[in-house]
């Protein structure tokens, strides 16, 4: 069975290969990368094992621990979020969890991030070469803690699945408010108890004691102890290893029984109302346009992943101007940023549903100002709060002009140029339901170069409004910063109005063009 | 090849004219010449992978085609599709819908999108929703629809402007019998208004019985069209296209499986 699940895996990659130009590039881009990474990682390995026992022992653990945590938290936020061997492909086959089970884990080790953490963990345990006896069994503790990166892996990938197929993303947004809260009590907590945290290198060893104790640095944690000769910490730490591996075993399991048995489904016929929600207010195409849209930013992952990141960024500022600093008035026009620019893929995001604006001879201008029109509704009051609390957390309200300046113009200059751009091109991404953070395999390479392209351009387009505005708080100028306002305004109208014009003109004239590249992706 | 539909006097509904599709080095549709008349009930057949959806797909405007012009009542299609897409109502085999919508969301997201007033719309959707028996589902997001509601809820979408031509591709499939009775019936009056319908199906005996005219298409070309009583000749129209499209193929006993 494993055997037939790995030349399963194999073959997928394989095809991949043959699929386009672009994936080849993806691929073989990640496969120079992760060798590059690993070359040099090993290269290092006989100046780490010149080092003291001390600092081989905490590298030892905390590198481990990472890794452990990274493969863990990795289908969270993808890059590897592998679903070429979804669980739910294999339920029509006669195979029972547990025989799938070793199959998938040895197959999850086959593919760039798999081959480069058997070689980096494996081949670390050189690093105890001064003290030779010690390599076998490191060796041993690196396999169990690669077992361990396989197990967690899974079972949050079977897990997230669930929640991500699931058509409610109350979750994800509740996730970004959550956030927020969970700061508070810890900022308030520390605050009262000690002064500033402070990382020193000699604390480092301390820390590494600590995490070998942890389910993730545990398998580590027990070639330190052997080392040390310290049997009864080794033991105990080899019973957390197996601990948490036959407990995330059992998680795996309990997810995939669930998955291949009871696809998810959170059918609802009852909803309150006539089932119109926000169609209640549309009365033309326009507002019938926007109304789609608004449904979306609430009830698909990938828009509500935006929305749910806004709560956090005011504290993410917070933490790192001090709430003071002028930095904080960035705020608002990091949040119009964000979400202004998530339209910027709003064609790939339809998908082969993007037929139905083909059929219905809608006209691109609509199509785009509808689109622009929902991010406004719900970006207006959002960076409203966000400016308001940022004038008043620096104190500096004569900056009002220039901060109301720089957010309207970053907002309307990105939705202008998140209307022309998501008419121009058409990248591979995922599709509604799947891991907002996933992106399909080899797509990288052309994603990144549009979006960079992307960014260069508004920094150049937005770059009057963000000068007068940068002046005016930096001289305490009203002038500037009504400058700033005006030049917000209406430099920013025009690029909106601009933007809708022109993407619209080349959804008129290419929309099928794009609608046979979106039926090619997939 | 012989000529298309019979002698009509008016510009047909739908005329295709030497239309080629190629996808790299596969050529879906190879040059094909069909003329739908008004008011006929238009049955479009063939084996898999024929170039029906591909066919369809050009002269609904999703597909713009390589060579070759596609004109509906006399007007060039791709010369201005958003104004010729007023007339056609269209229905693709398998498309993706805004599924995270409810029922009734989607058919007035259609109604508006197609400049209709929002009391017709209102009033329209209400009633398709009746008729299809998806009333009691229209407050249900259309991505928790089973397959033959995903269809009847396309179909009431296509149908919410009033067309004149509808380009259905497979719309019975999966649809219960009681629904594609009302189906039908729907495409019946349809037709006897004036209106044109063409429909793609592989069922052989559906076809022959609910349309009045049909056209067998194989490896992207038009082998017969014409009358279905043209066409089939006195046989069935099973026996018909198996015939045309080169007889059934040989096959072994598969012993293994009937022991």
């Amino acid at each position: 069975m494993a055997g037939v699940l790995i030349r399963l895996k194999l073959a997928l990659l394989g095809n991949a290969f043959r699929r386009s130009i672009w994936q080849v590039v993806g691929i073989v881009l990640a496969g120079v990368y992760g060798l590059g990474l690993m070359l040099t990682e090993l290269a290092s390995l006989p100046l780490l094992a010149r080092q003291d026992a001390e600092f081989i022992e905490s590298a030892w653990v905390v590198g481990g621990g990472l890794l452990v945590l990274g493969w863990a938290v990795v289908p969270i936020i993808s890059m590897g979020a592998d679903m070429t061997l979804d669980p739910r492909r294999f339920a029509p086959f006669a195979m029972s969890p547990a025989q799938l089970m070793p199959g998938l884990a040895v197959a999850t080790l086959v593919g760039v991030p798999g081959v480069v953490t058997v070689v980096l963990a494996v081949g670390n345990a050189w690093m105890w070469t001064s003290r030779p006896a010690m390599v076998p069994v490191a060796v041993l503790g690196a396999i169990a803690g690669v077992a361990l990166c396989v197990v967690a892996s899974r079972a949050c990938t079977v897990v997230l699945g669930r929640l991500l197929a699931s058509r409610n993303v109350k979750w994800l947004l509740l996730a970004g408010l959550s956030v927020p809260v969970v700061l508070m009590v810890v900022l308030v907590f520390s605050a009262s108890t000690t002064s500033a945290v402070r990382l020193d290198a000699d604390q480092i060893p301390g820390i590494a004691n600590v995490f070998a104790w942890t389910p993730v640095g545990a398998p580590w944690g027990v070639t330190v102890a052997v080392a040390r000769g310290e049997w009864w910490i080794a033991s105990g730490q080899a019973l957390v290893t197996v601990a948490t591996l036959l407990a995330l075993t059992w998680w795996w399991h309990r997810g995939l029984r669930e998955t291949m048995e009871t696809p998810p489904s959170d059918r609802r016929p009852r909803r309150s109302g006539d089932g119109l929600g926000v169609f209640s207010y549309a009365q033309g195409p326009l507002s019938a346009m926007t109304a789609r849209s608004l449904v979306y930013w609430f009830r698909d992952a990938r828009y509500a992943a935006g929305l749910a990141v806004v709560p956090v960024l005011p504290f993410v500022f917070f933490l790192f101007t001090g709430g003071r600093g002028v930095g904080m008035l960035a705020l608002g026009p990091t949040v119009a940023f964000l979400l202004a620019w998530s339209i910027s893929v709003d064609v790939a995001y339809d998908g082969r549903a993007f037929w139905t604006q083909l059929a219905l001879g809608v006209t691109g201008r609509v199509d785009r100002a509808g689109r622009a029109l929902a991010v406004l509704l719900l970006t207006v009051p959002l960076t409203g709060i966000c400016v308001i609390g940022s004038l008043w957390a620096t104190g500096r309200w004569d900056a009002a002009a220039a901060t109301i300046g720089m957010t309207v113009g970053v907002l309307l200059v990105s939705l202008g140029l998140s209307s022309v751009l998501s008419a121009l091109f058409i990248y591979p991404v995922p599709g509604a339901g799947e891991n907002p953070f996933s992106a399909p395999s080899g797509s990288s390479a052309i994603n990144l170069l549009t979006q960079v392209v992307g960014w260069l351009l508004l920094v150049l387009c937005a770059a009057p409004v963000l000068i007068s505005g940068a002046l005016a708080v930096r001289w305490e100028s009203e002038a500037w910063g009504l400058s700033c306002l005006a030049l917000g305004v209406i430099g920013g109208g025009l690029m909106l109005w601009g933007g809708v014009v022109l993407g619209g003109r080349r959804l008129d004239s290419h929309g099928p063009d794009l609608f046979a590249q979106l039926t090619a992706i997939r | 090849m012989q000529p298309s539909a019979p002698s009509s006097p008016s510009i047909p509904a739908l005329s295709l004219r030497g239309v080629v599709k190629t996808f790299g080095a596969k050529v879906a549709v190879a040059g094909i010449h069909l003329d739908i008349p008004r008011g006929s009930f238009f049955g479009l057949v063939g084996p898999n992978g024929a170039g029906k959806t591909t066919t369809l797909s050009m002269a609904s405007g999703l597909l713009r085609p390589d060579l070759g012009t596609v004109s509906v009542d006399g007007h060039d299609l791709w010369a201005d599709p958003a104004k010729i897409k007023r007339l056609l109502g269209i229905l693709p085999d398998g498309a993706r819908l805004f599924d995270r919508l409810t029922g009734a969301q989607l058919i007035t997201y259609s109604g508006l999108l197609q400049g209709l007033d929002r009391s017709v719309v209102d009033a329209r959707r209400d009633e398709l929703l009746t008729i299809l028996g998806l009333a009691n589902d229209a407050r249900t997001l259309v991505v928790d629809y089973s397959a033959g509601m995903v269809k009847k809820i396309s179909l009431a979408c296509a149908l919410v402007h009033a067309p004149r031509l509808l380009l259905l591709d497979e719309p019975f499939e999966a649809v219960d019998p009681v629904s594609a009775t009302v189906i039908r019936s729907i495409l019946s009056d349809f037709t006897a208004g004036g209106g044109t319908v063409v429909v793609s199906s592989h069922v052989m005996d559906l076809v022959q019985r609910m349309c009045d005219h049909v056209a067998i298409i194989a490896e992207g070309k038009v082998l017969a069209s014409g009358t279905v009583a043209a066409v089939r000749g006195g046989r069935s129209l099973e026996d018909t296209f198996v015939d045309l499209v080169g007889g059934l193929p040989d096959r072994t006993e598969l012993t293994w499986l009937v022991s």
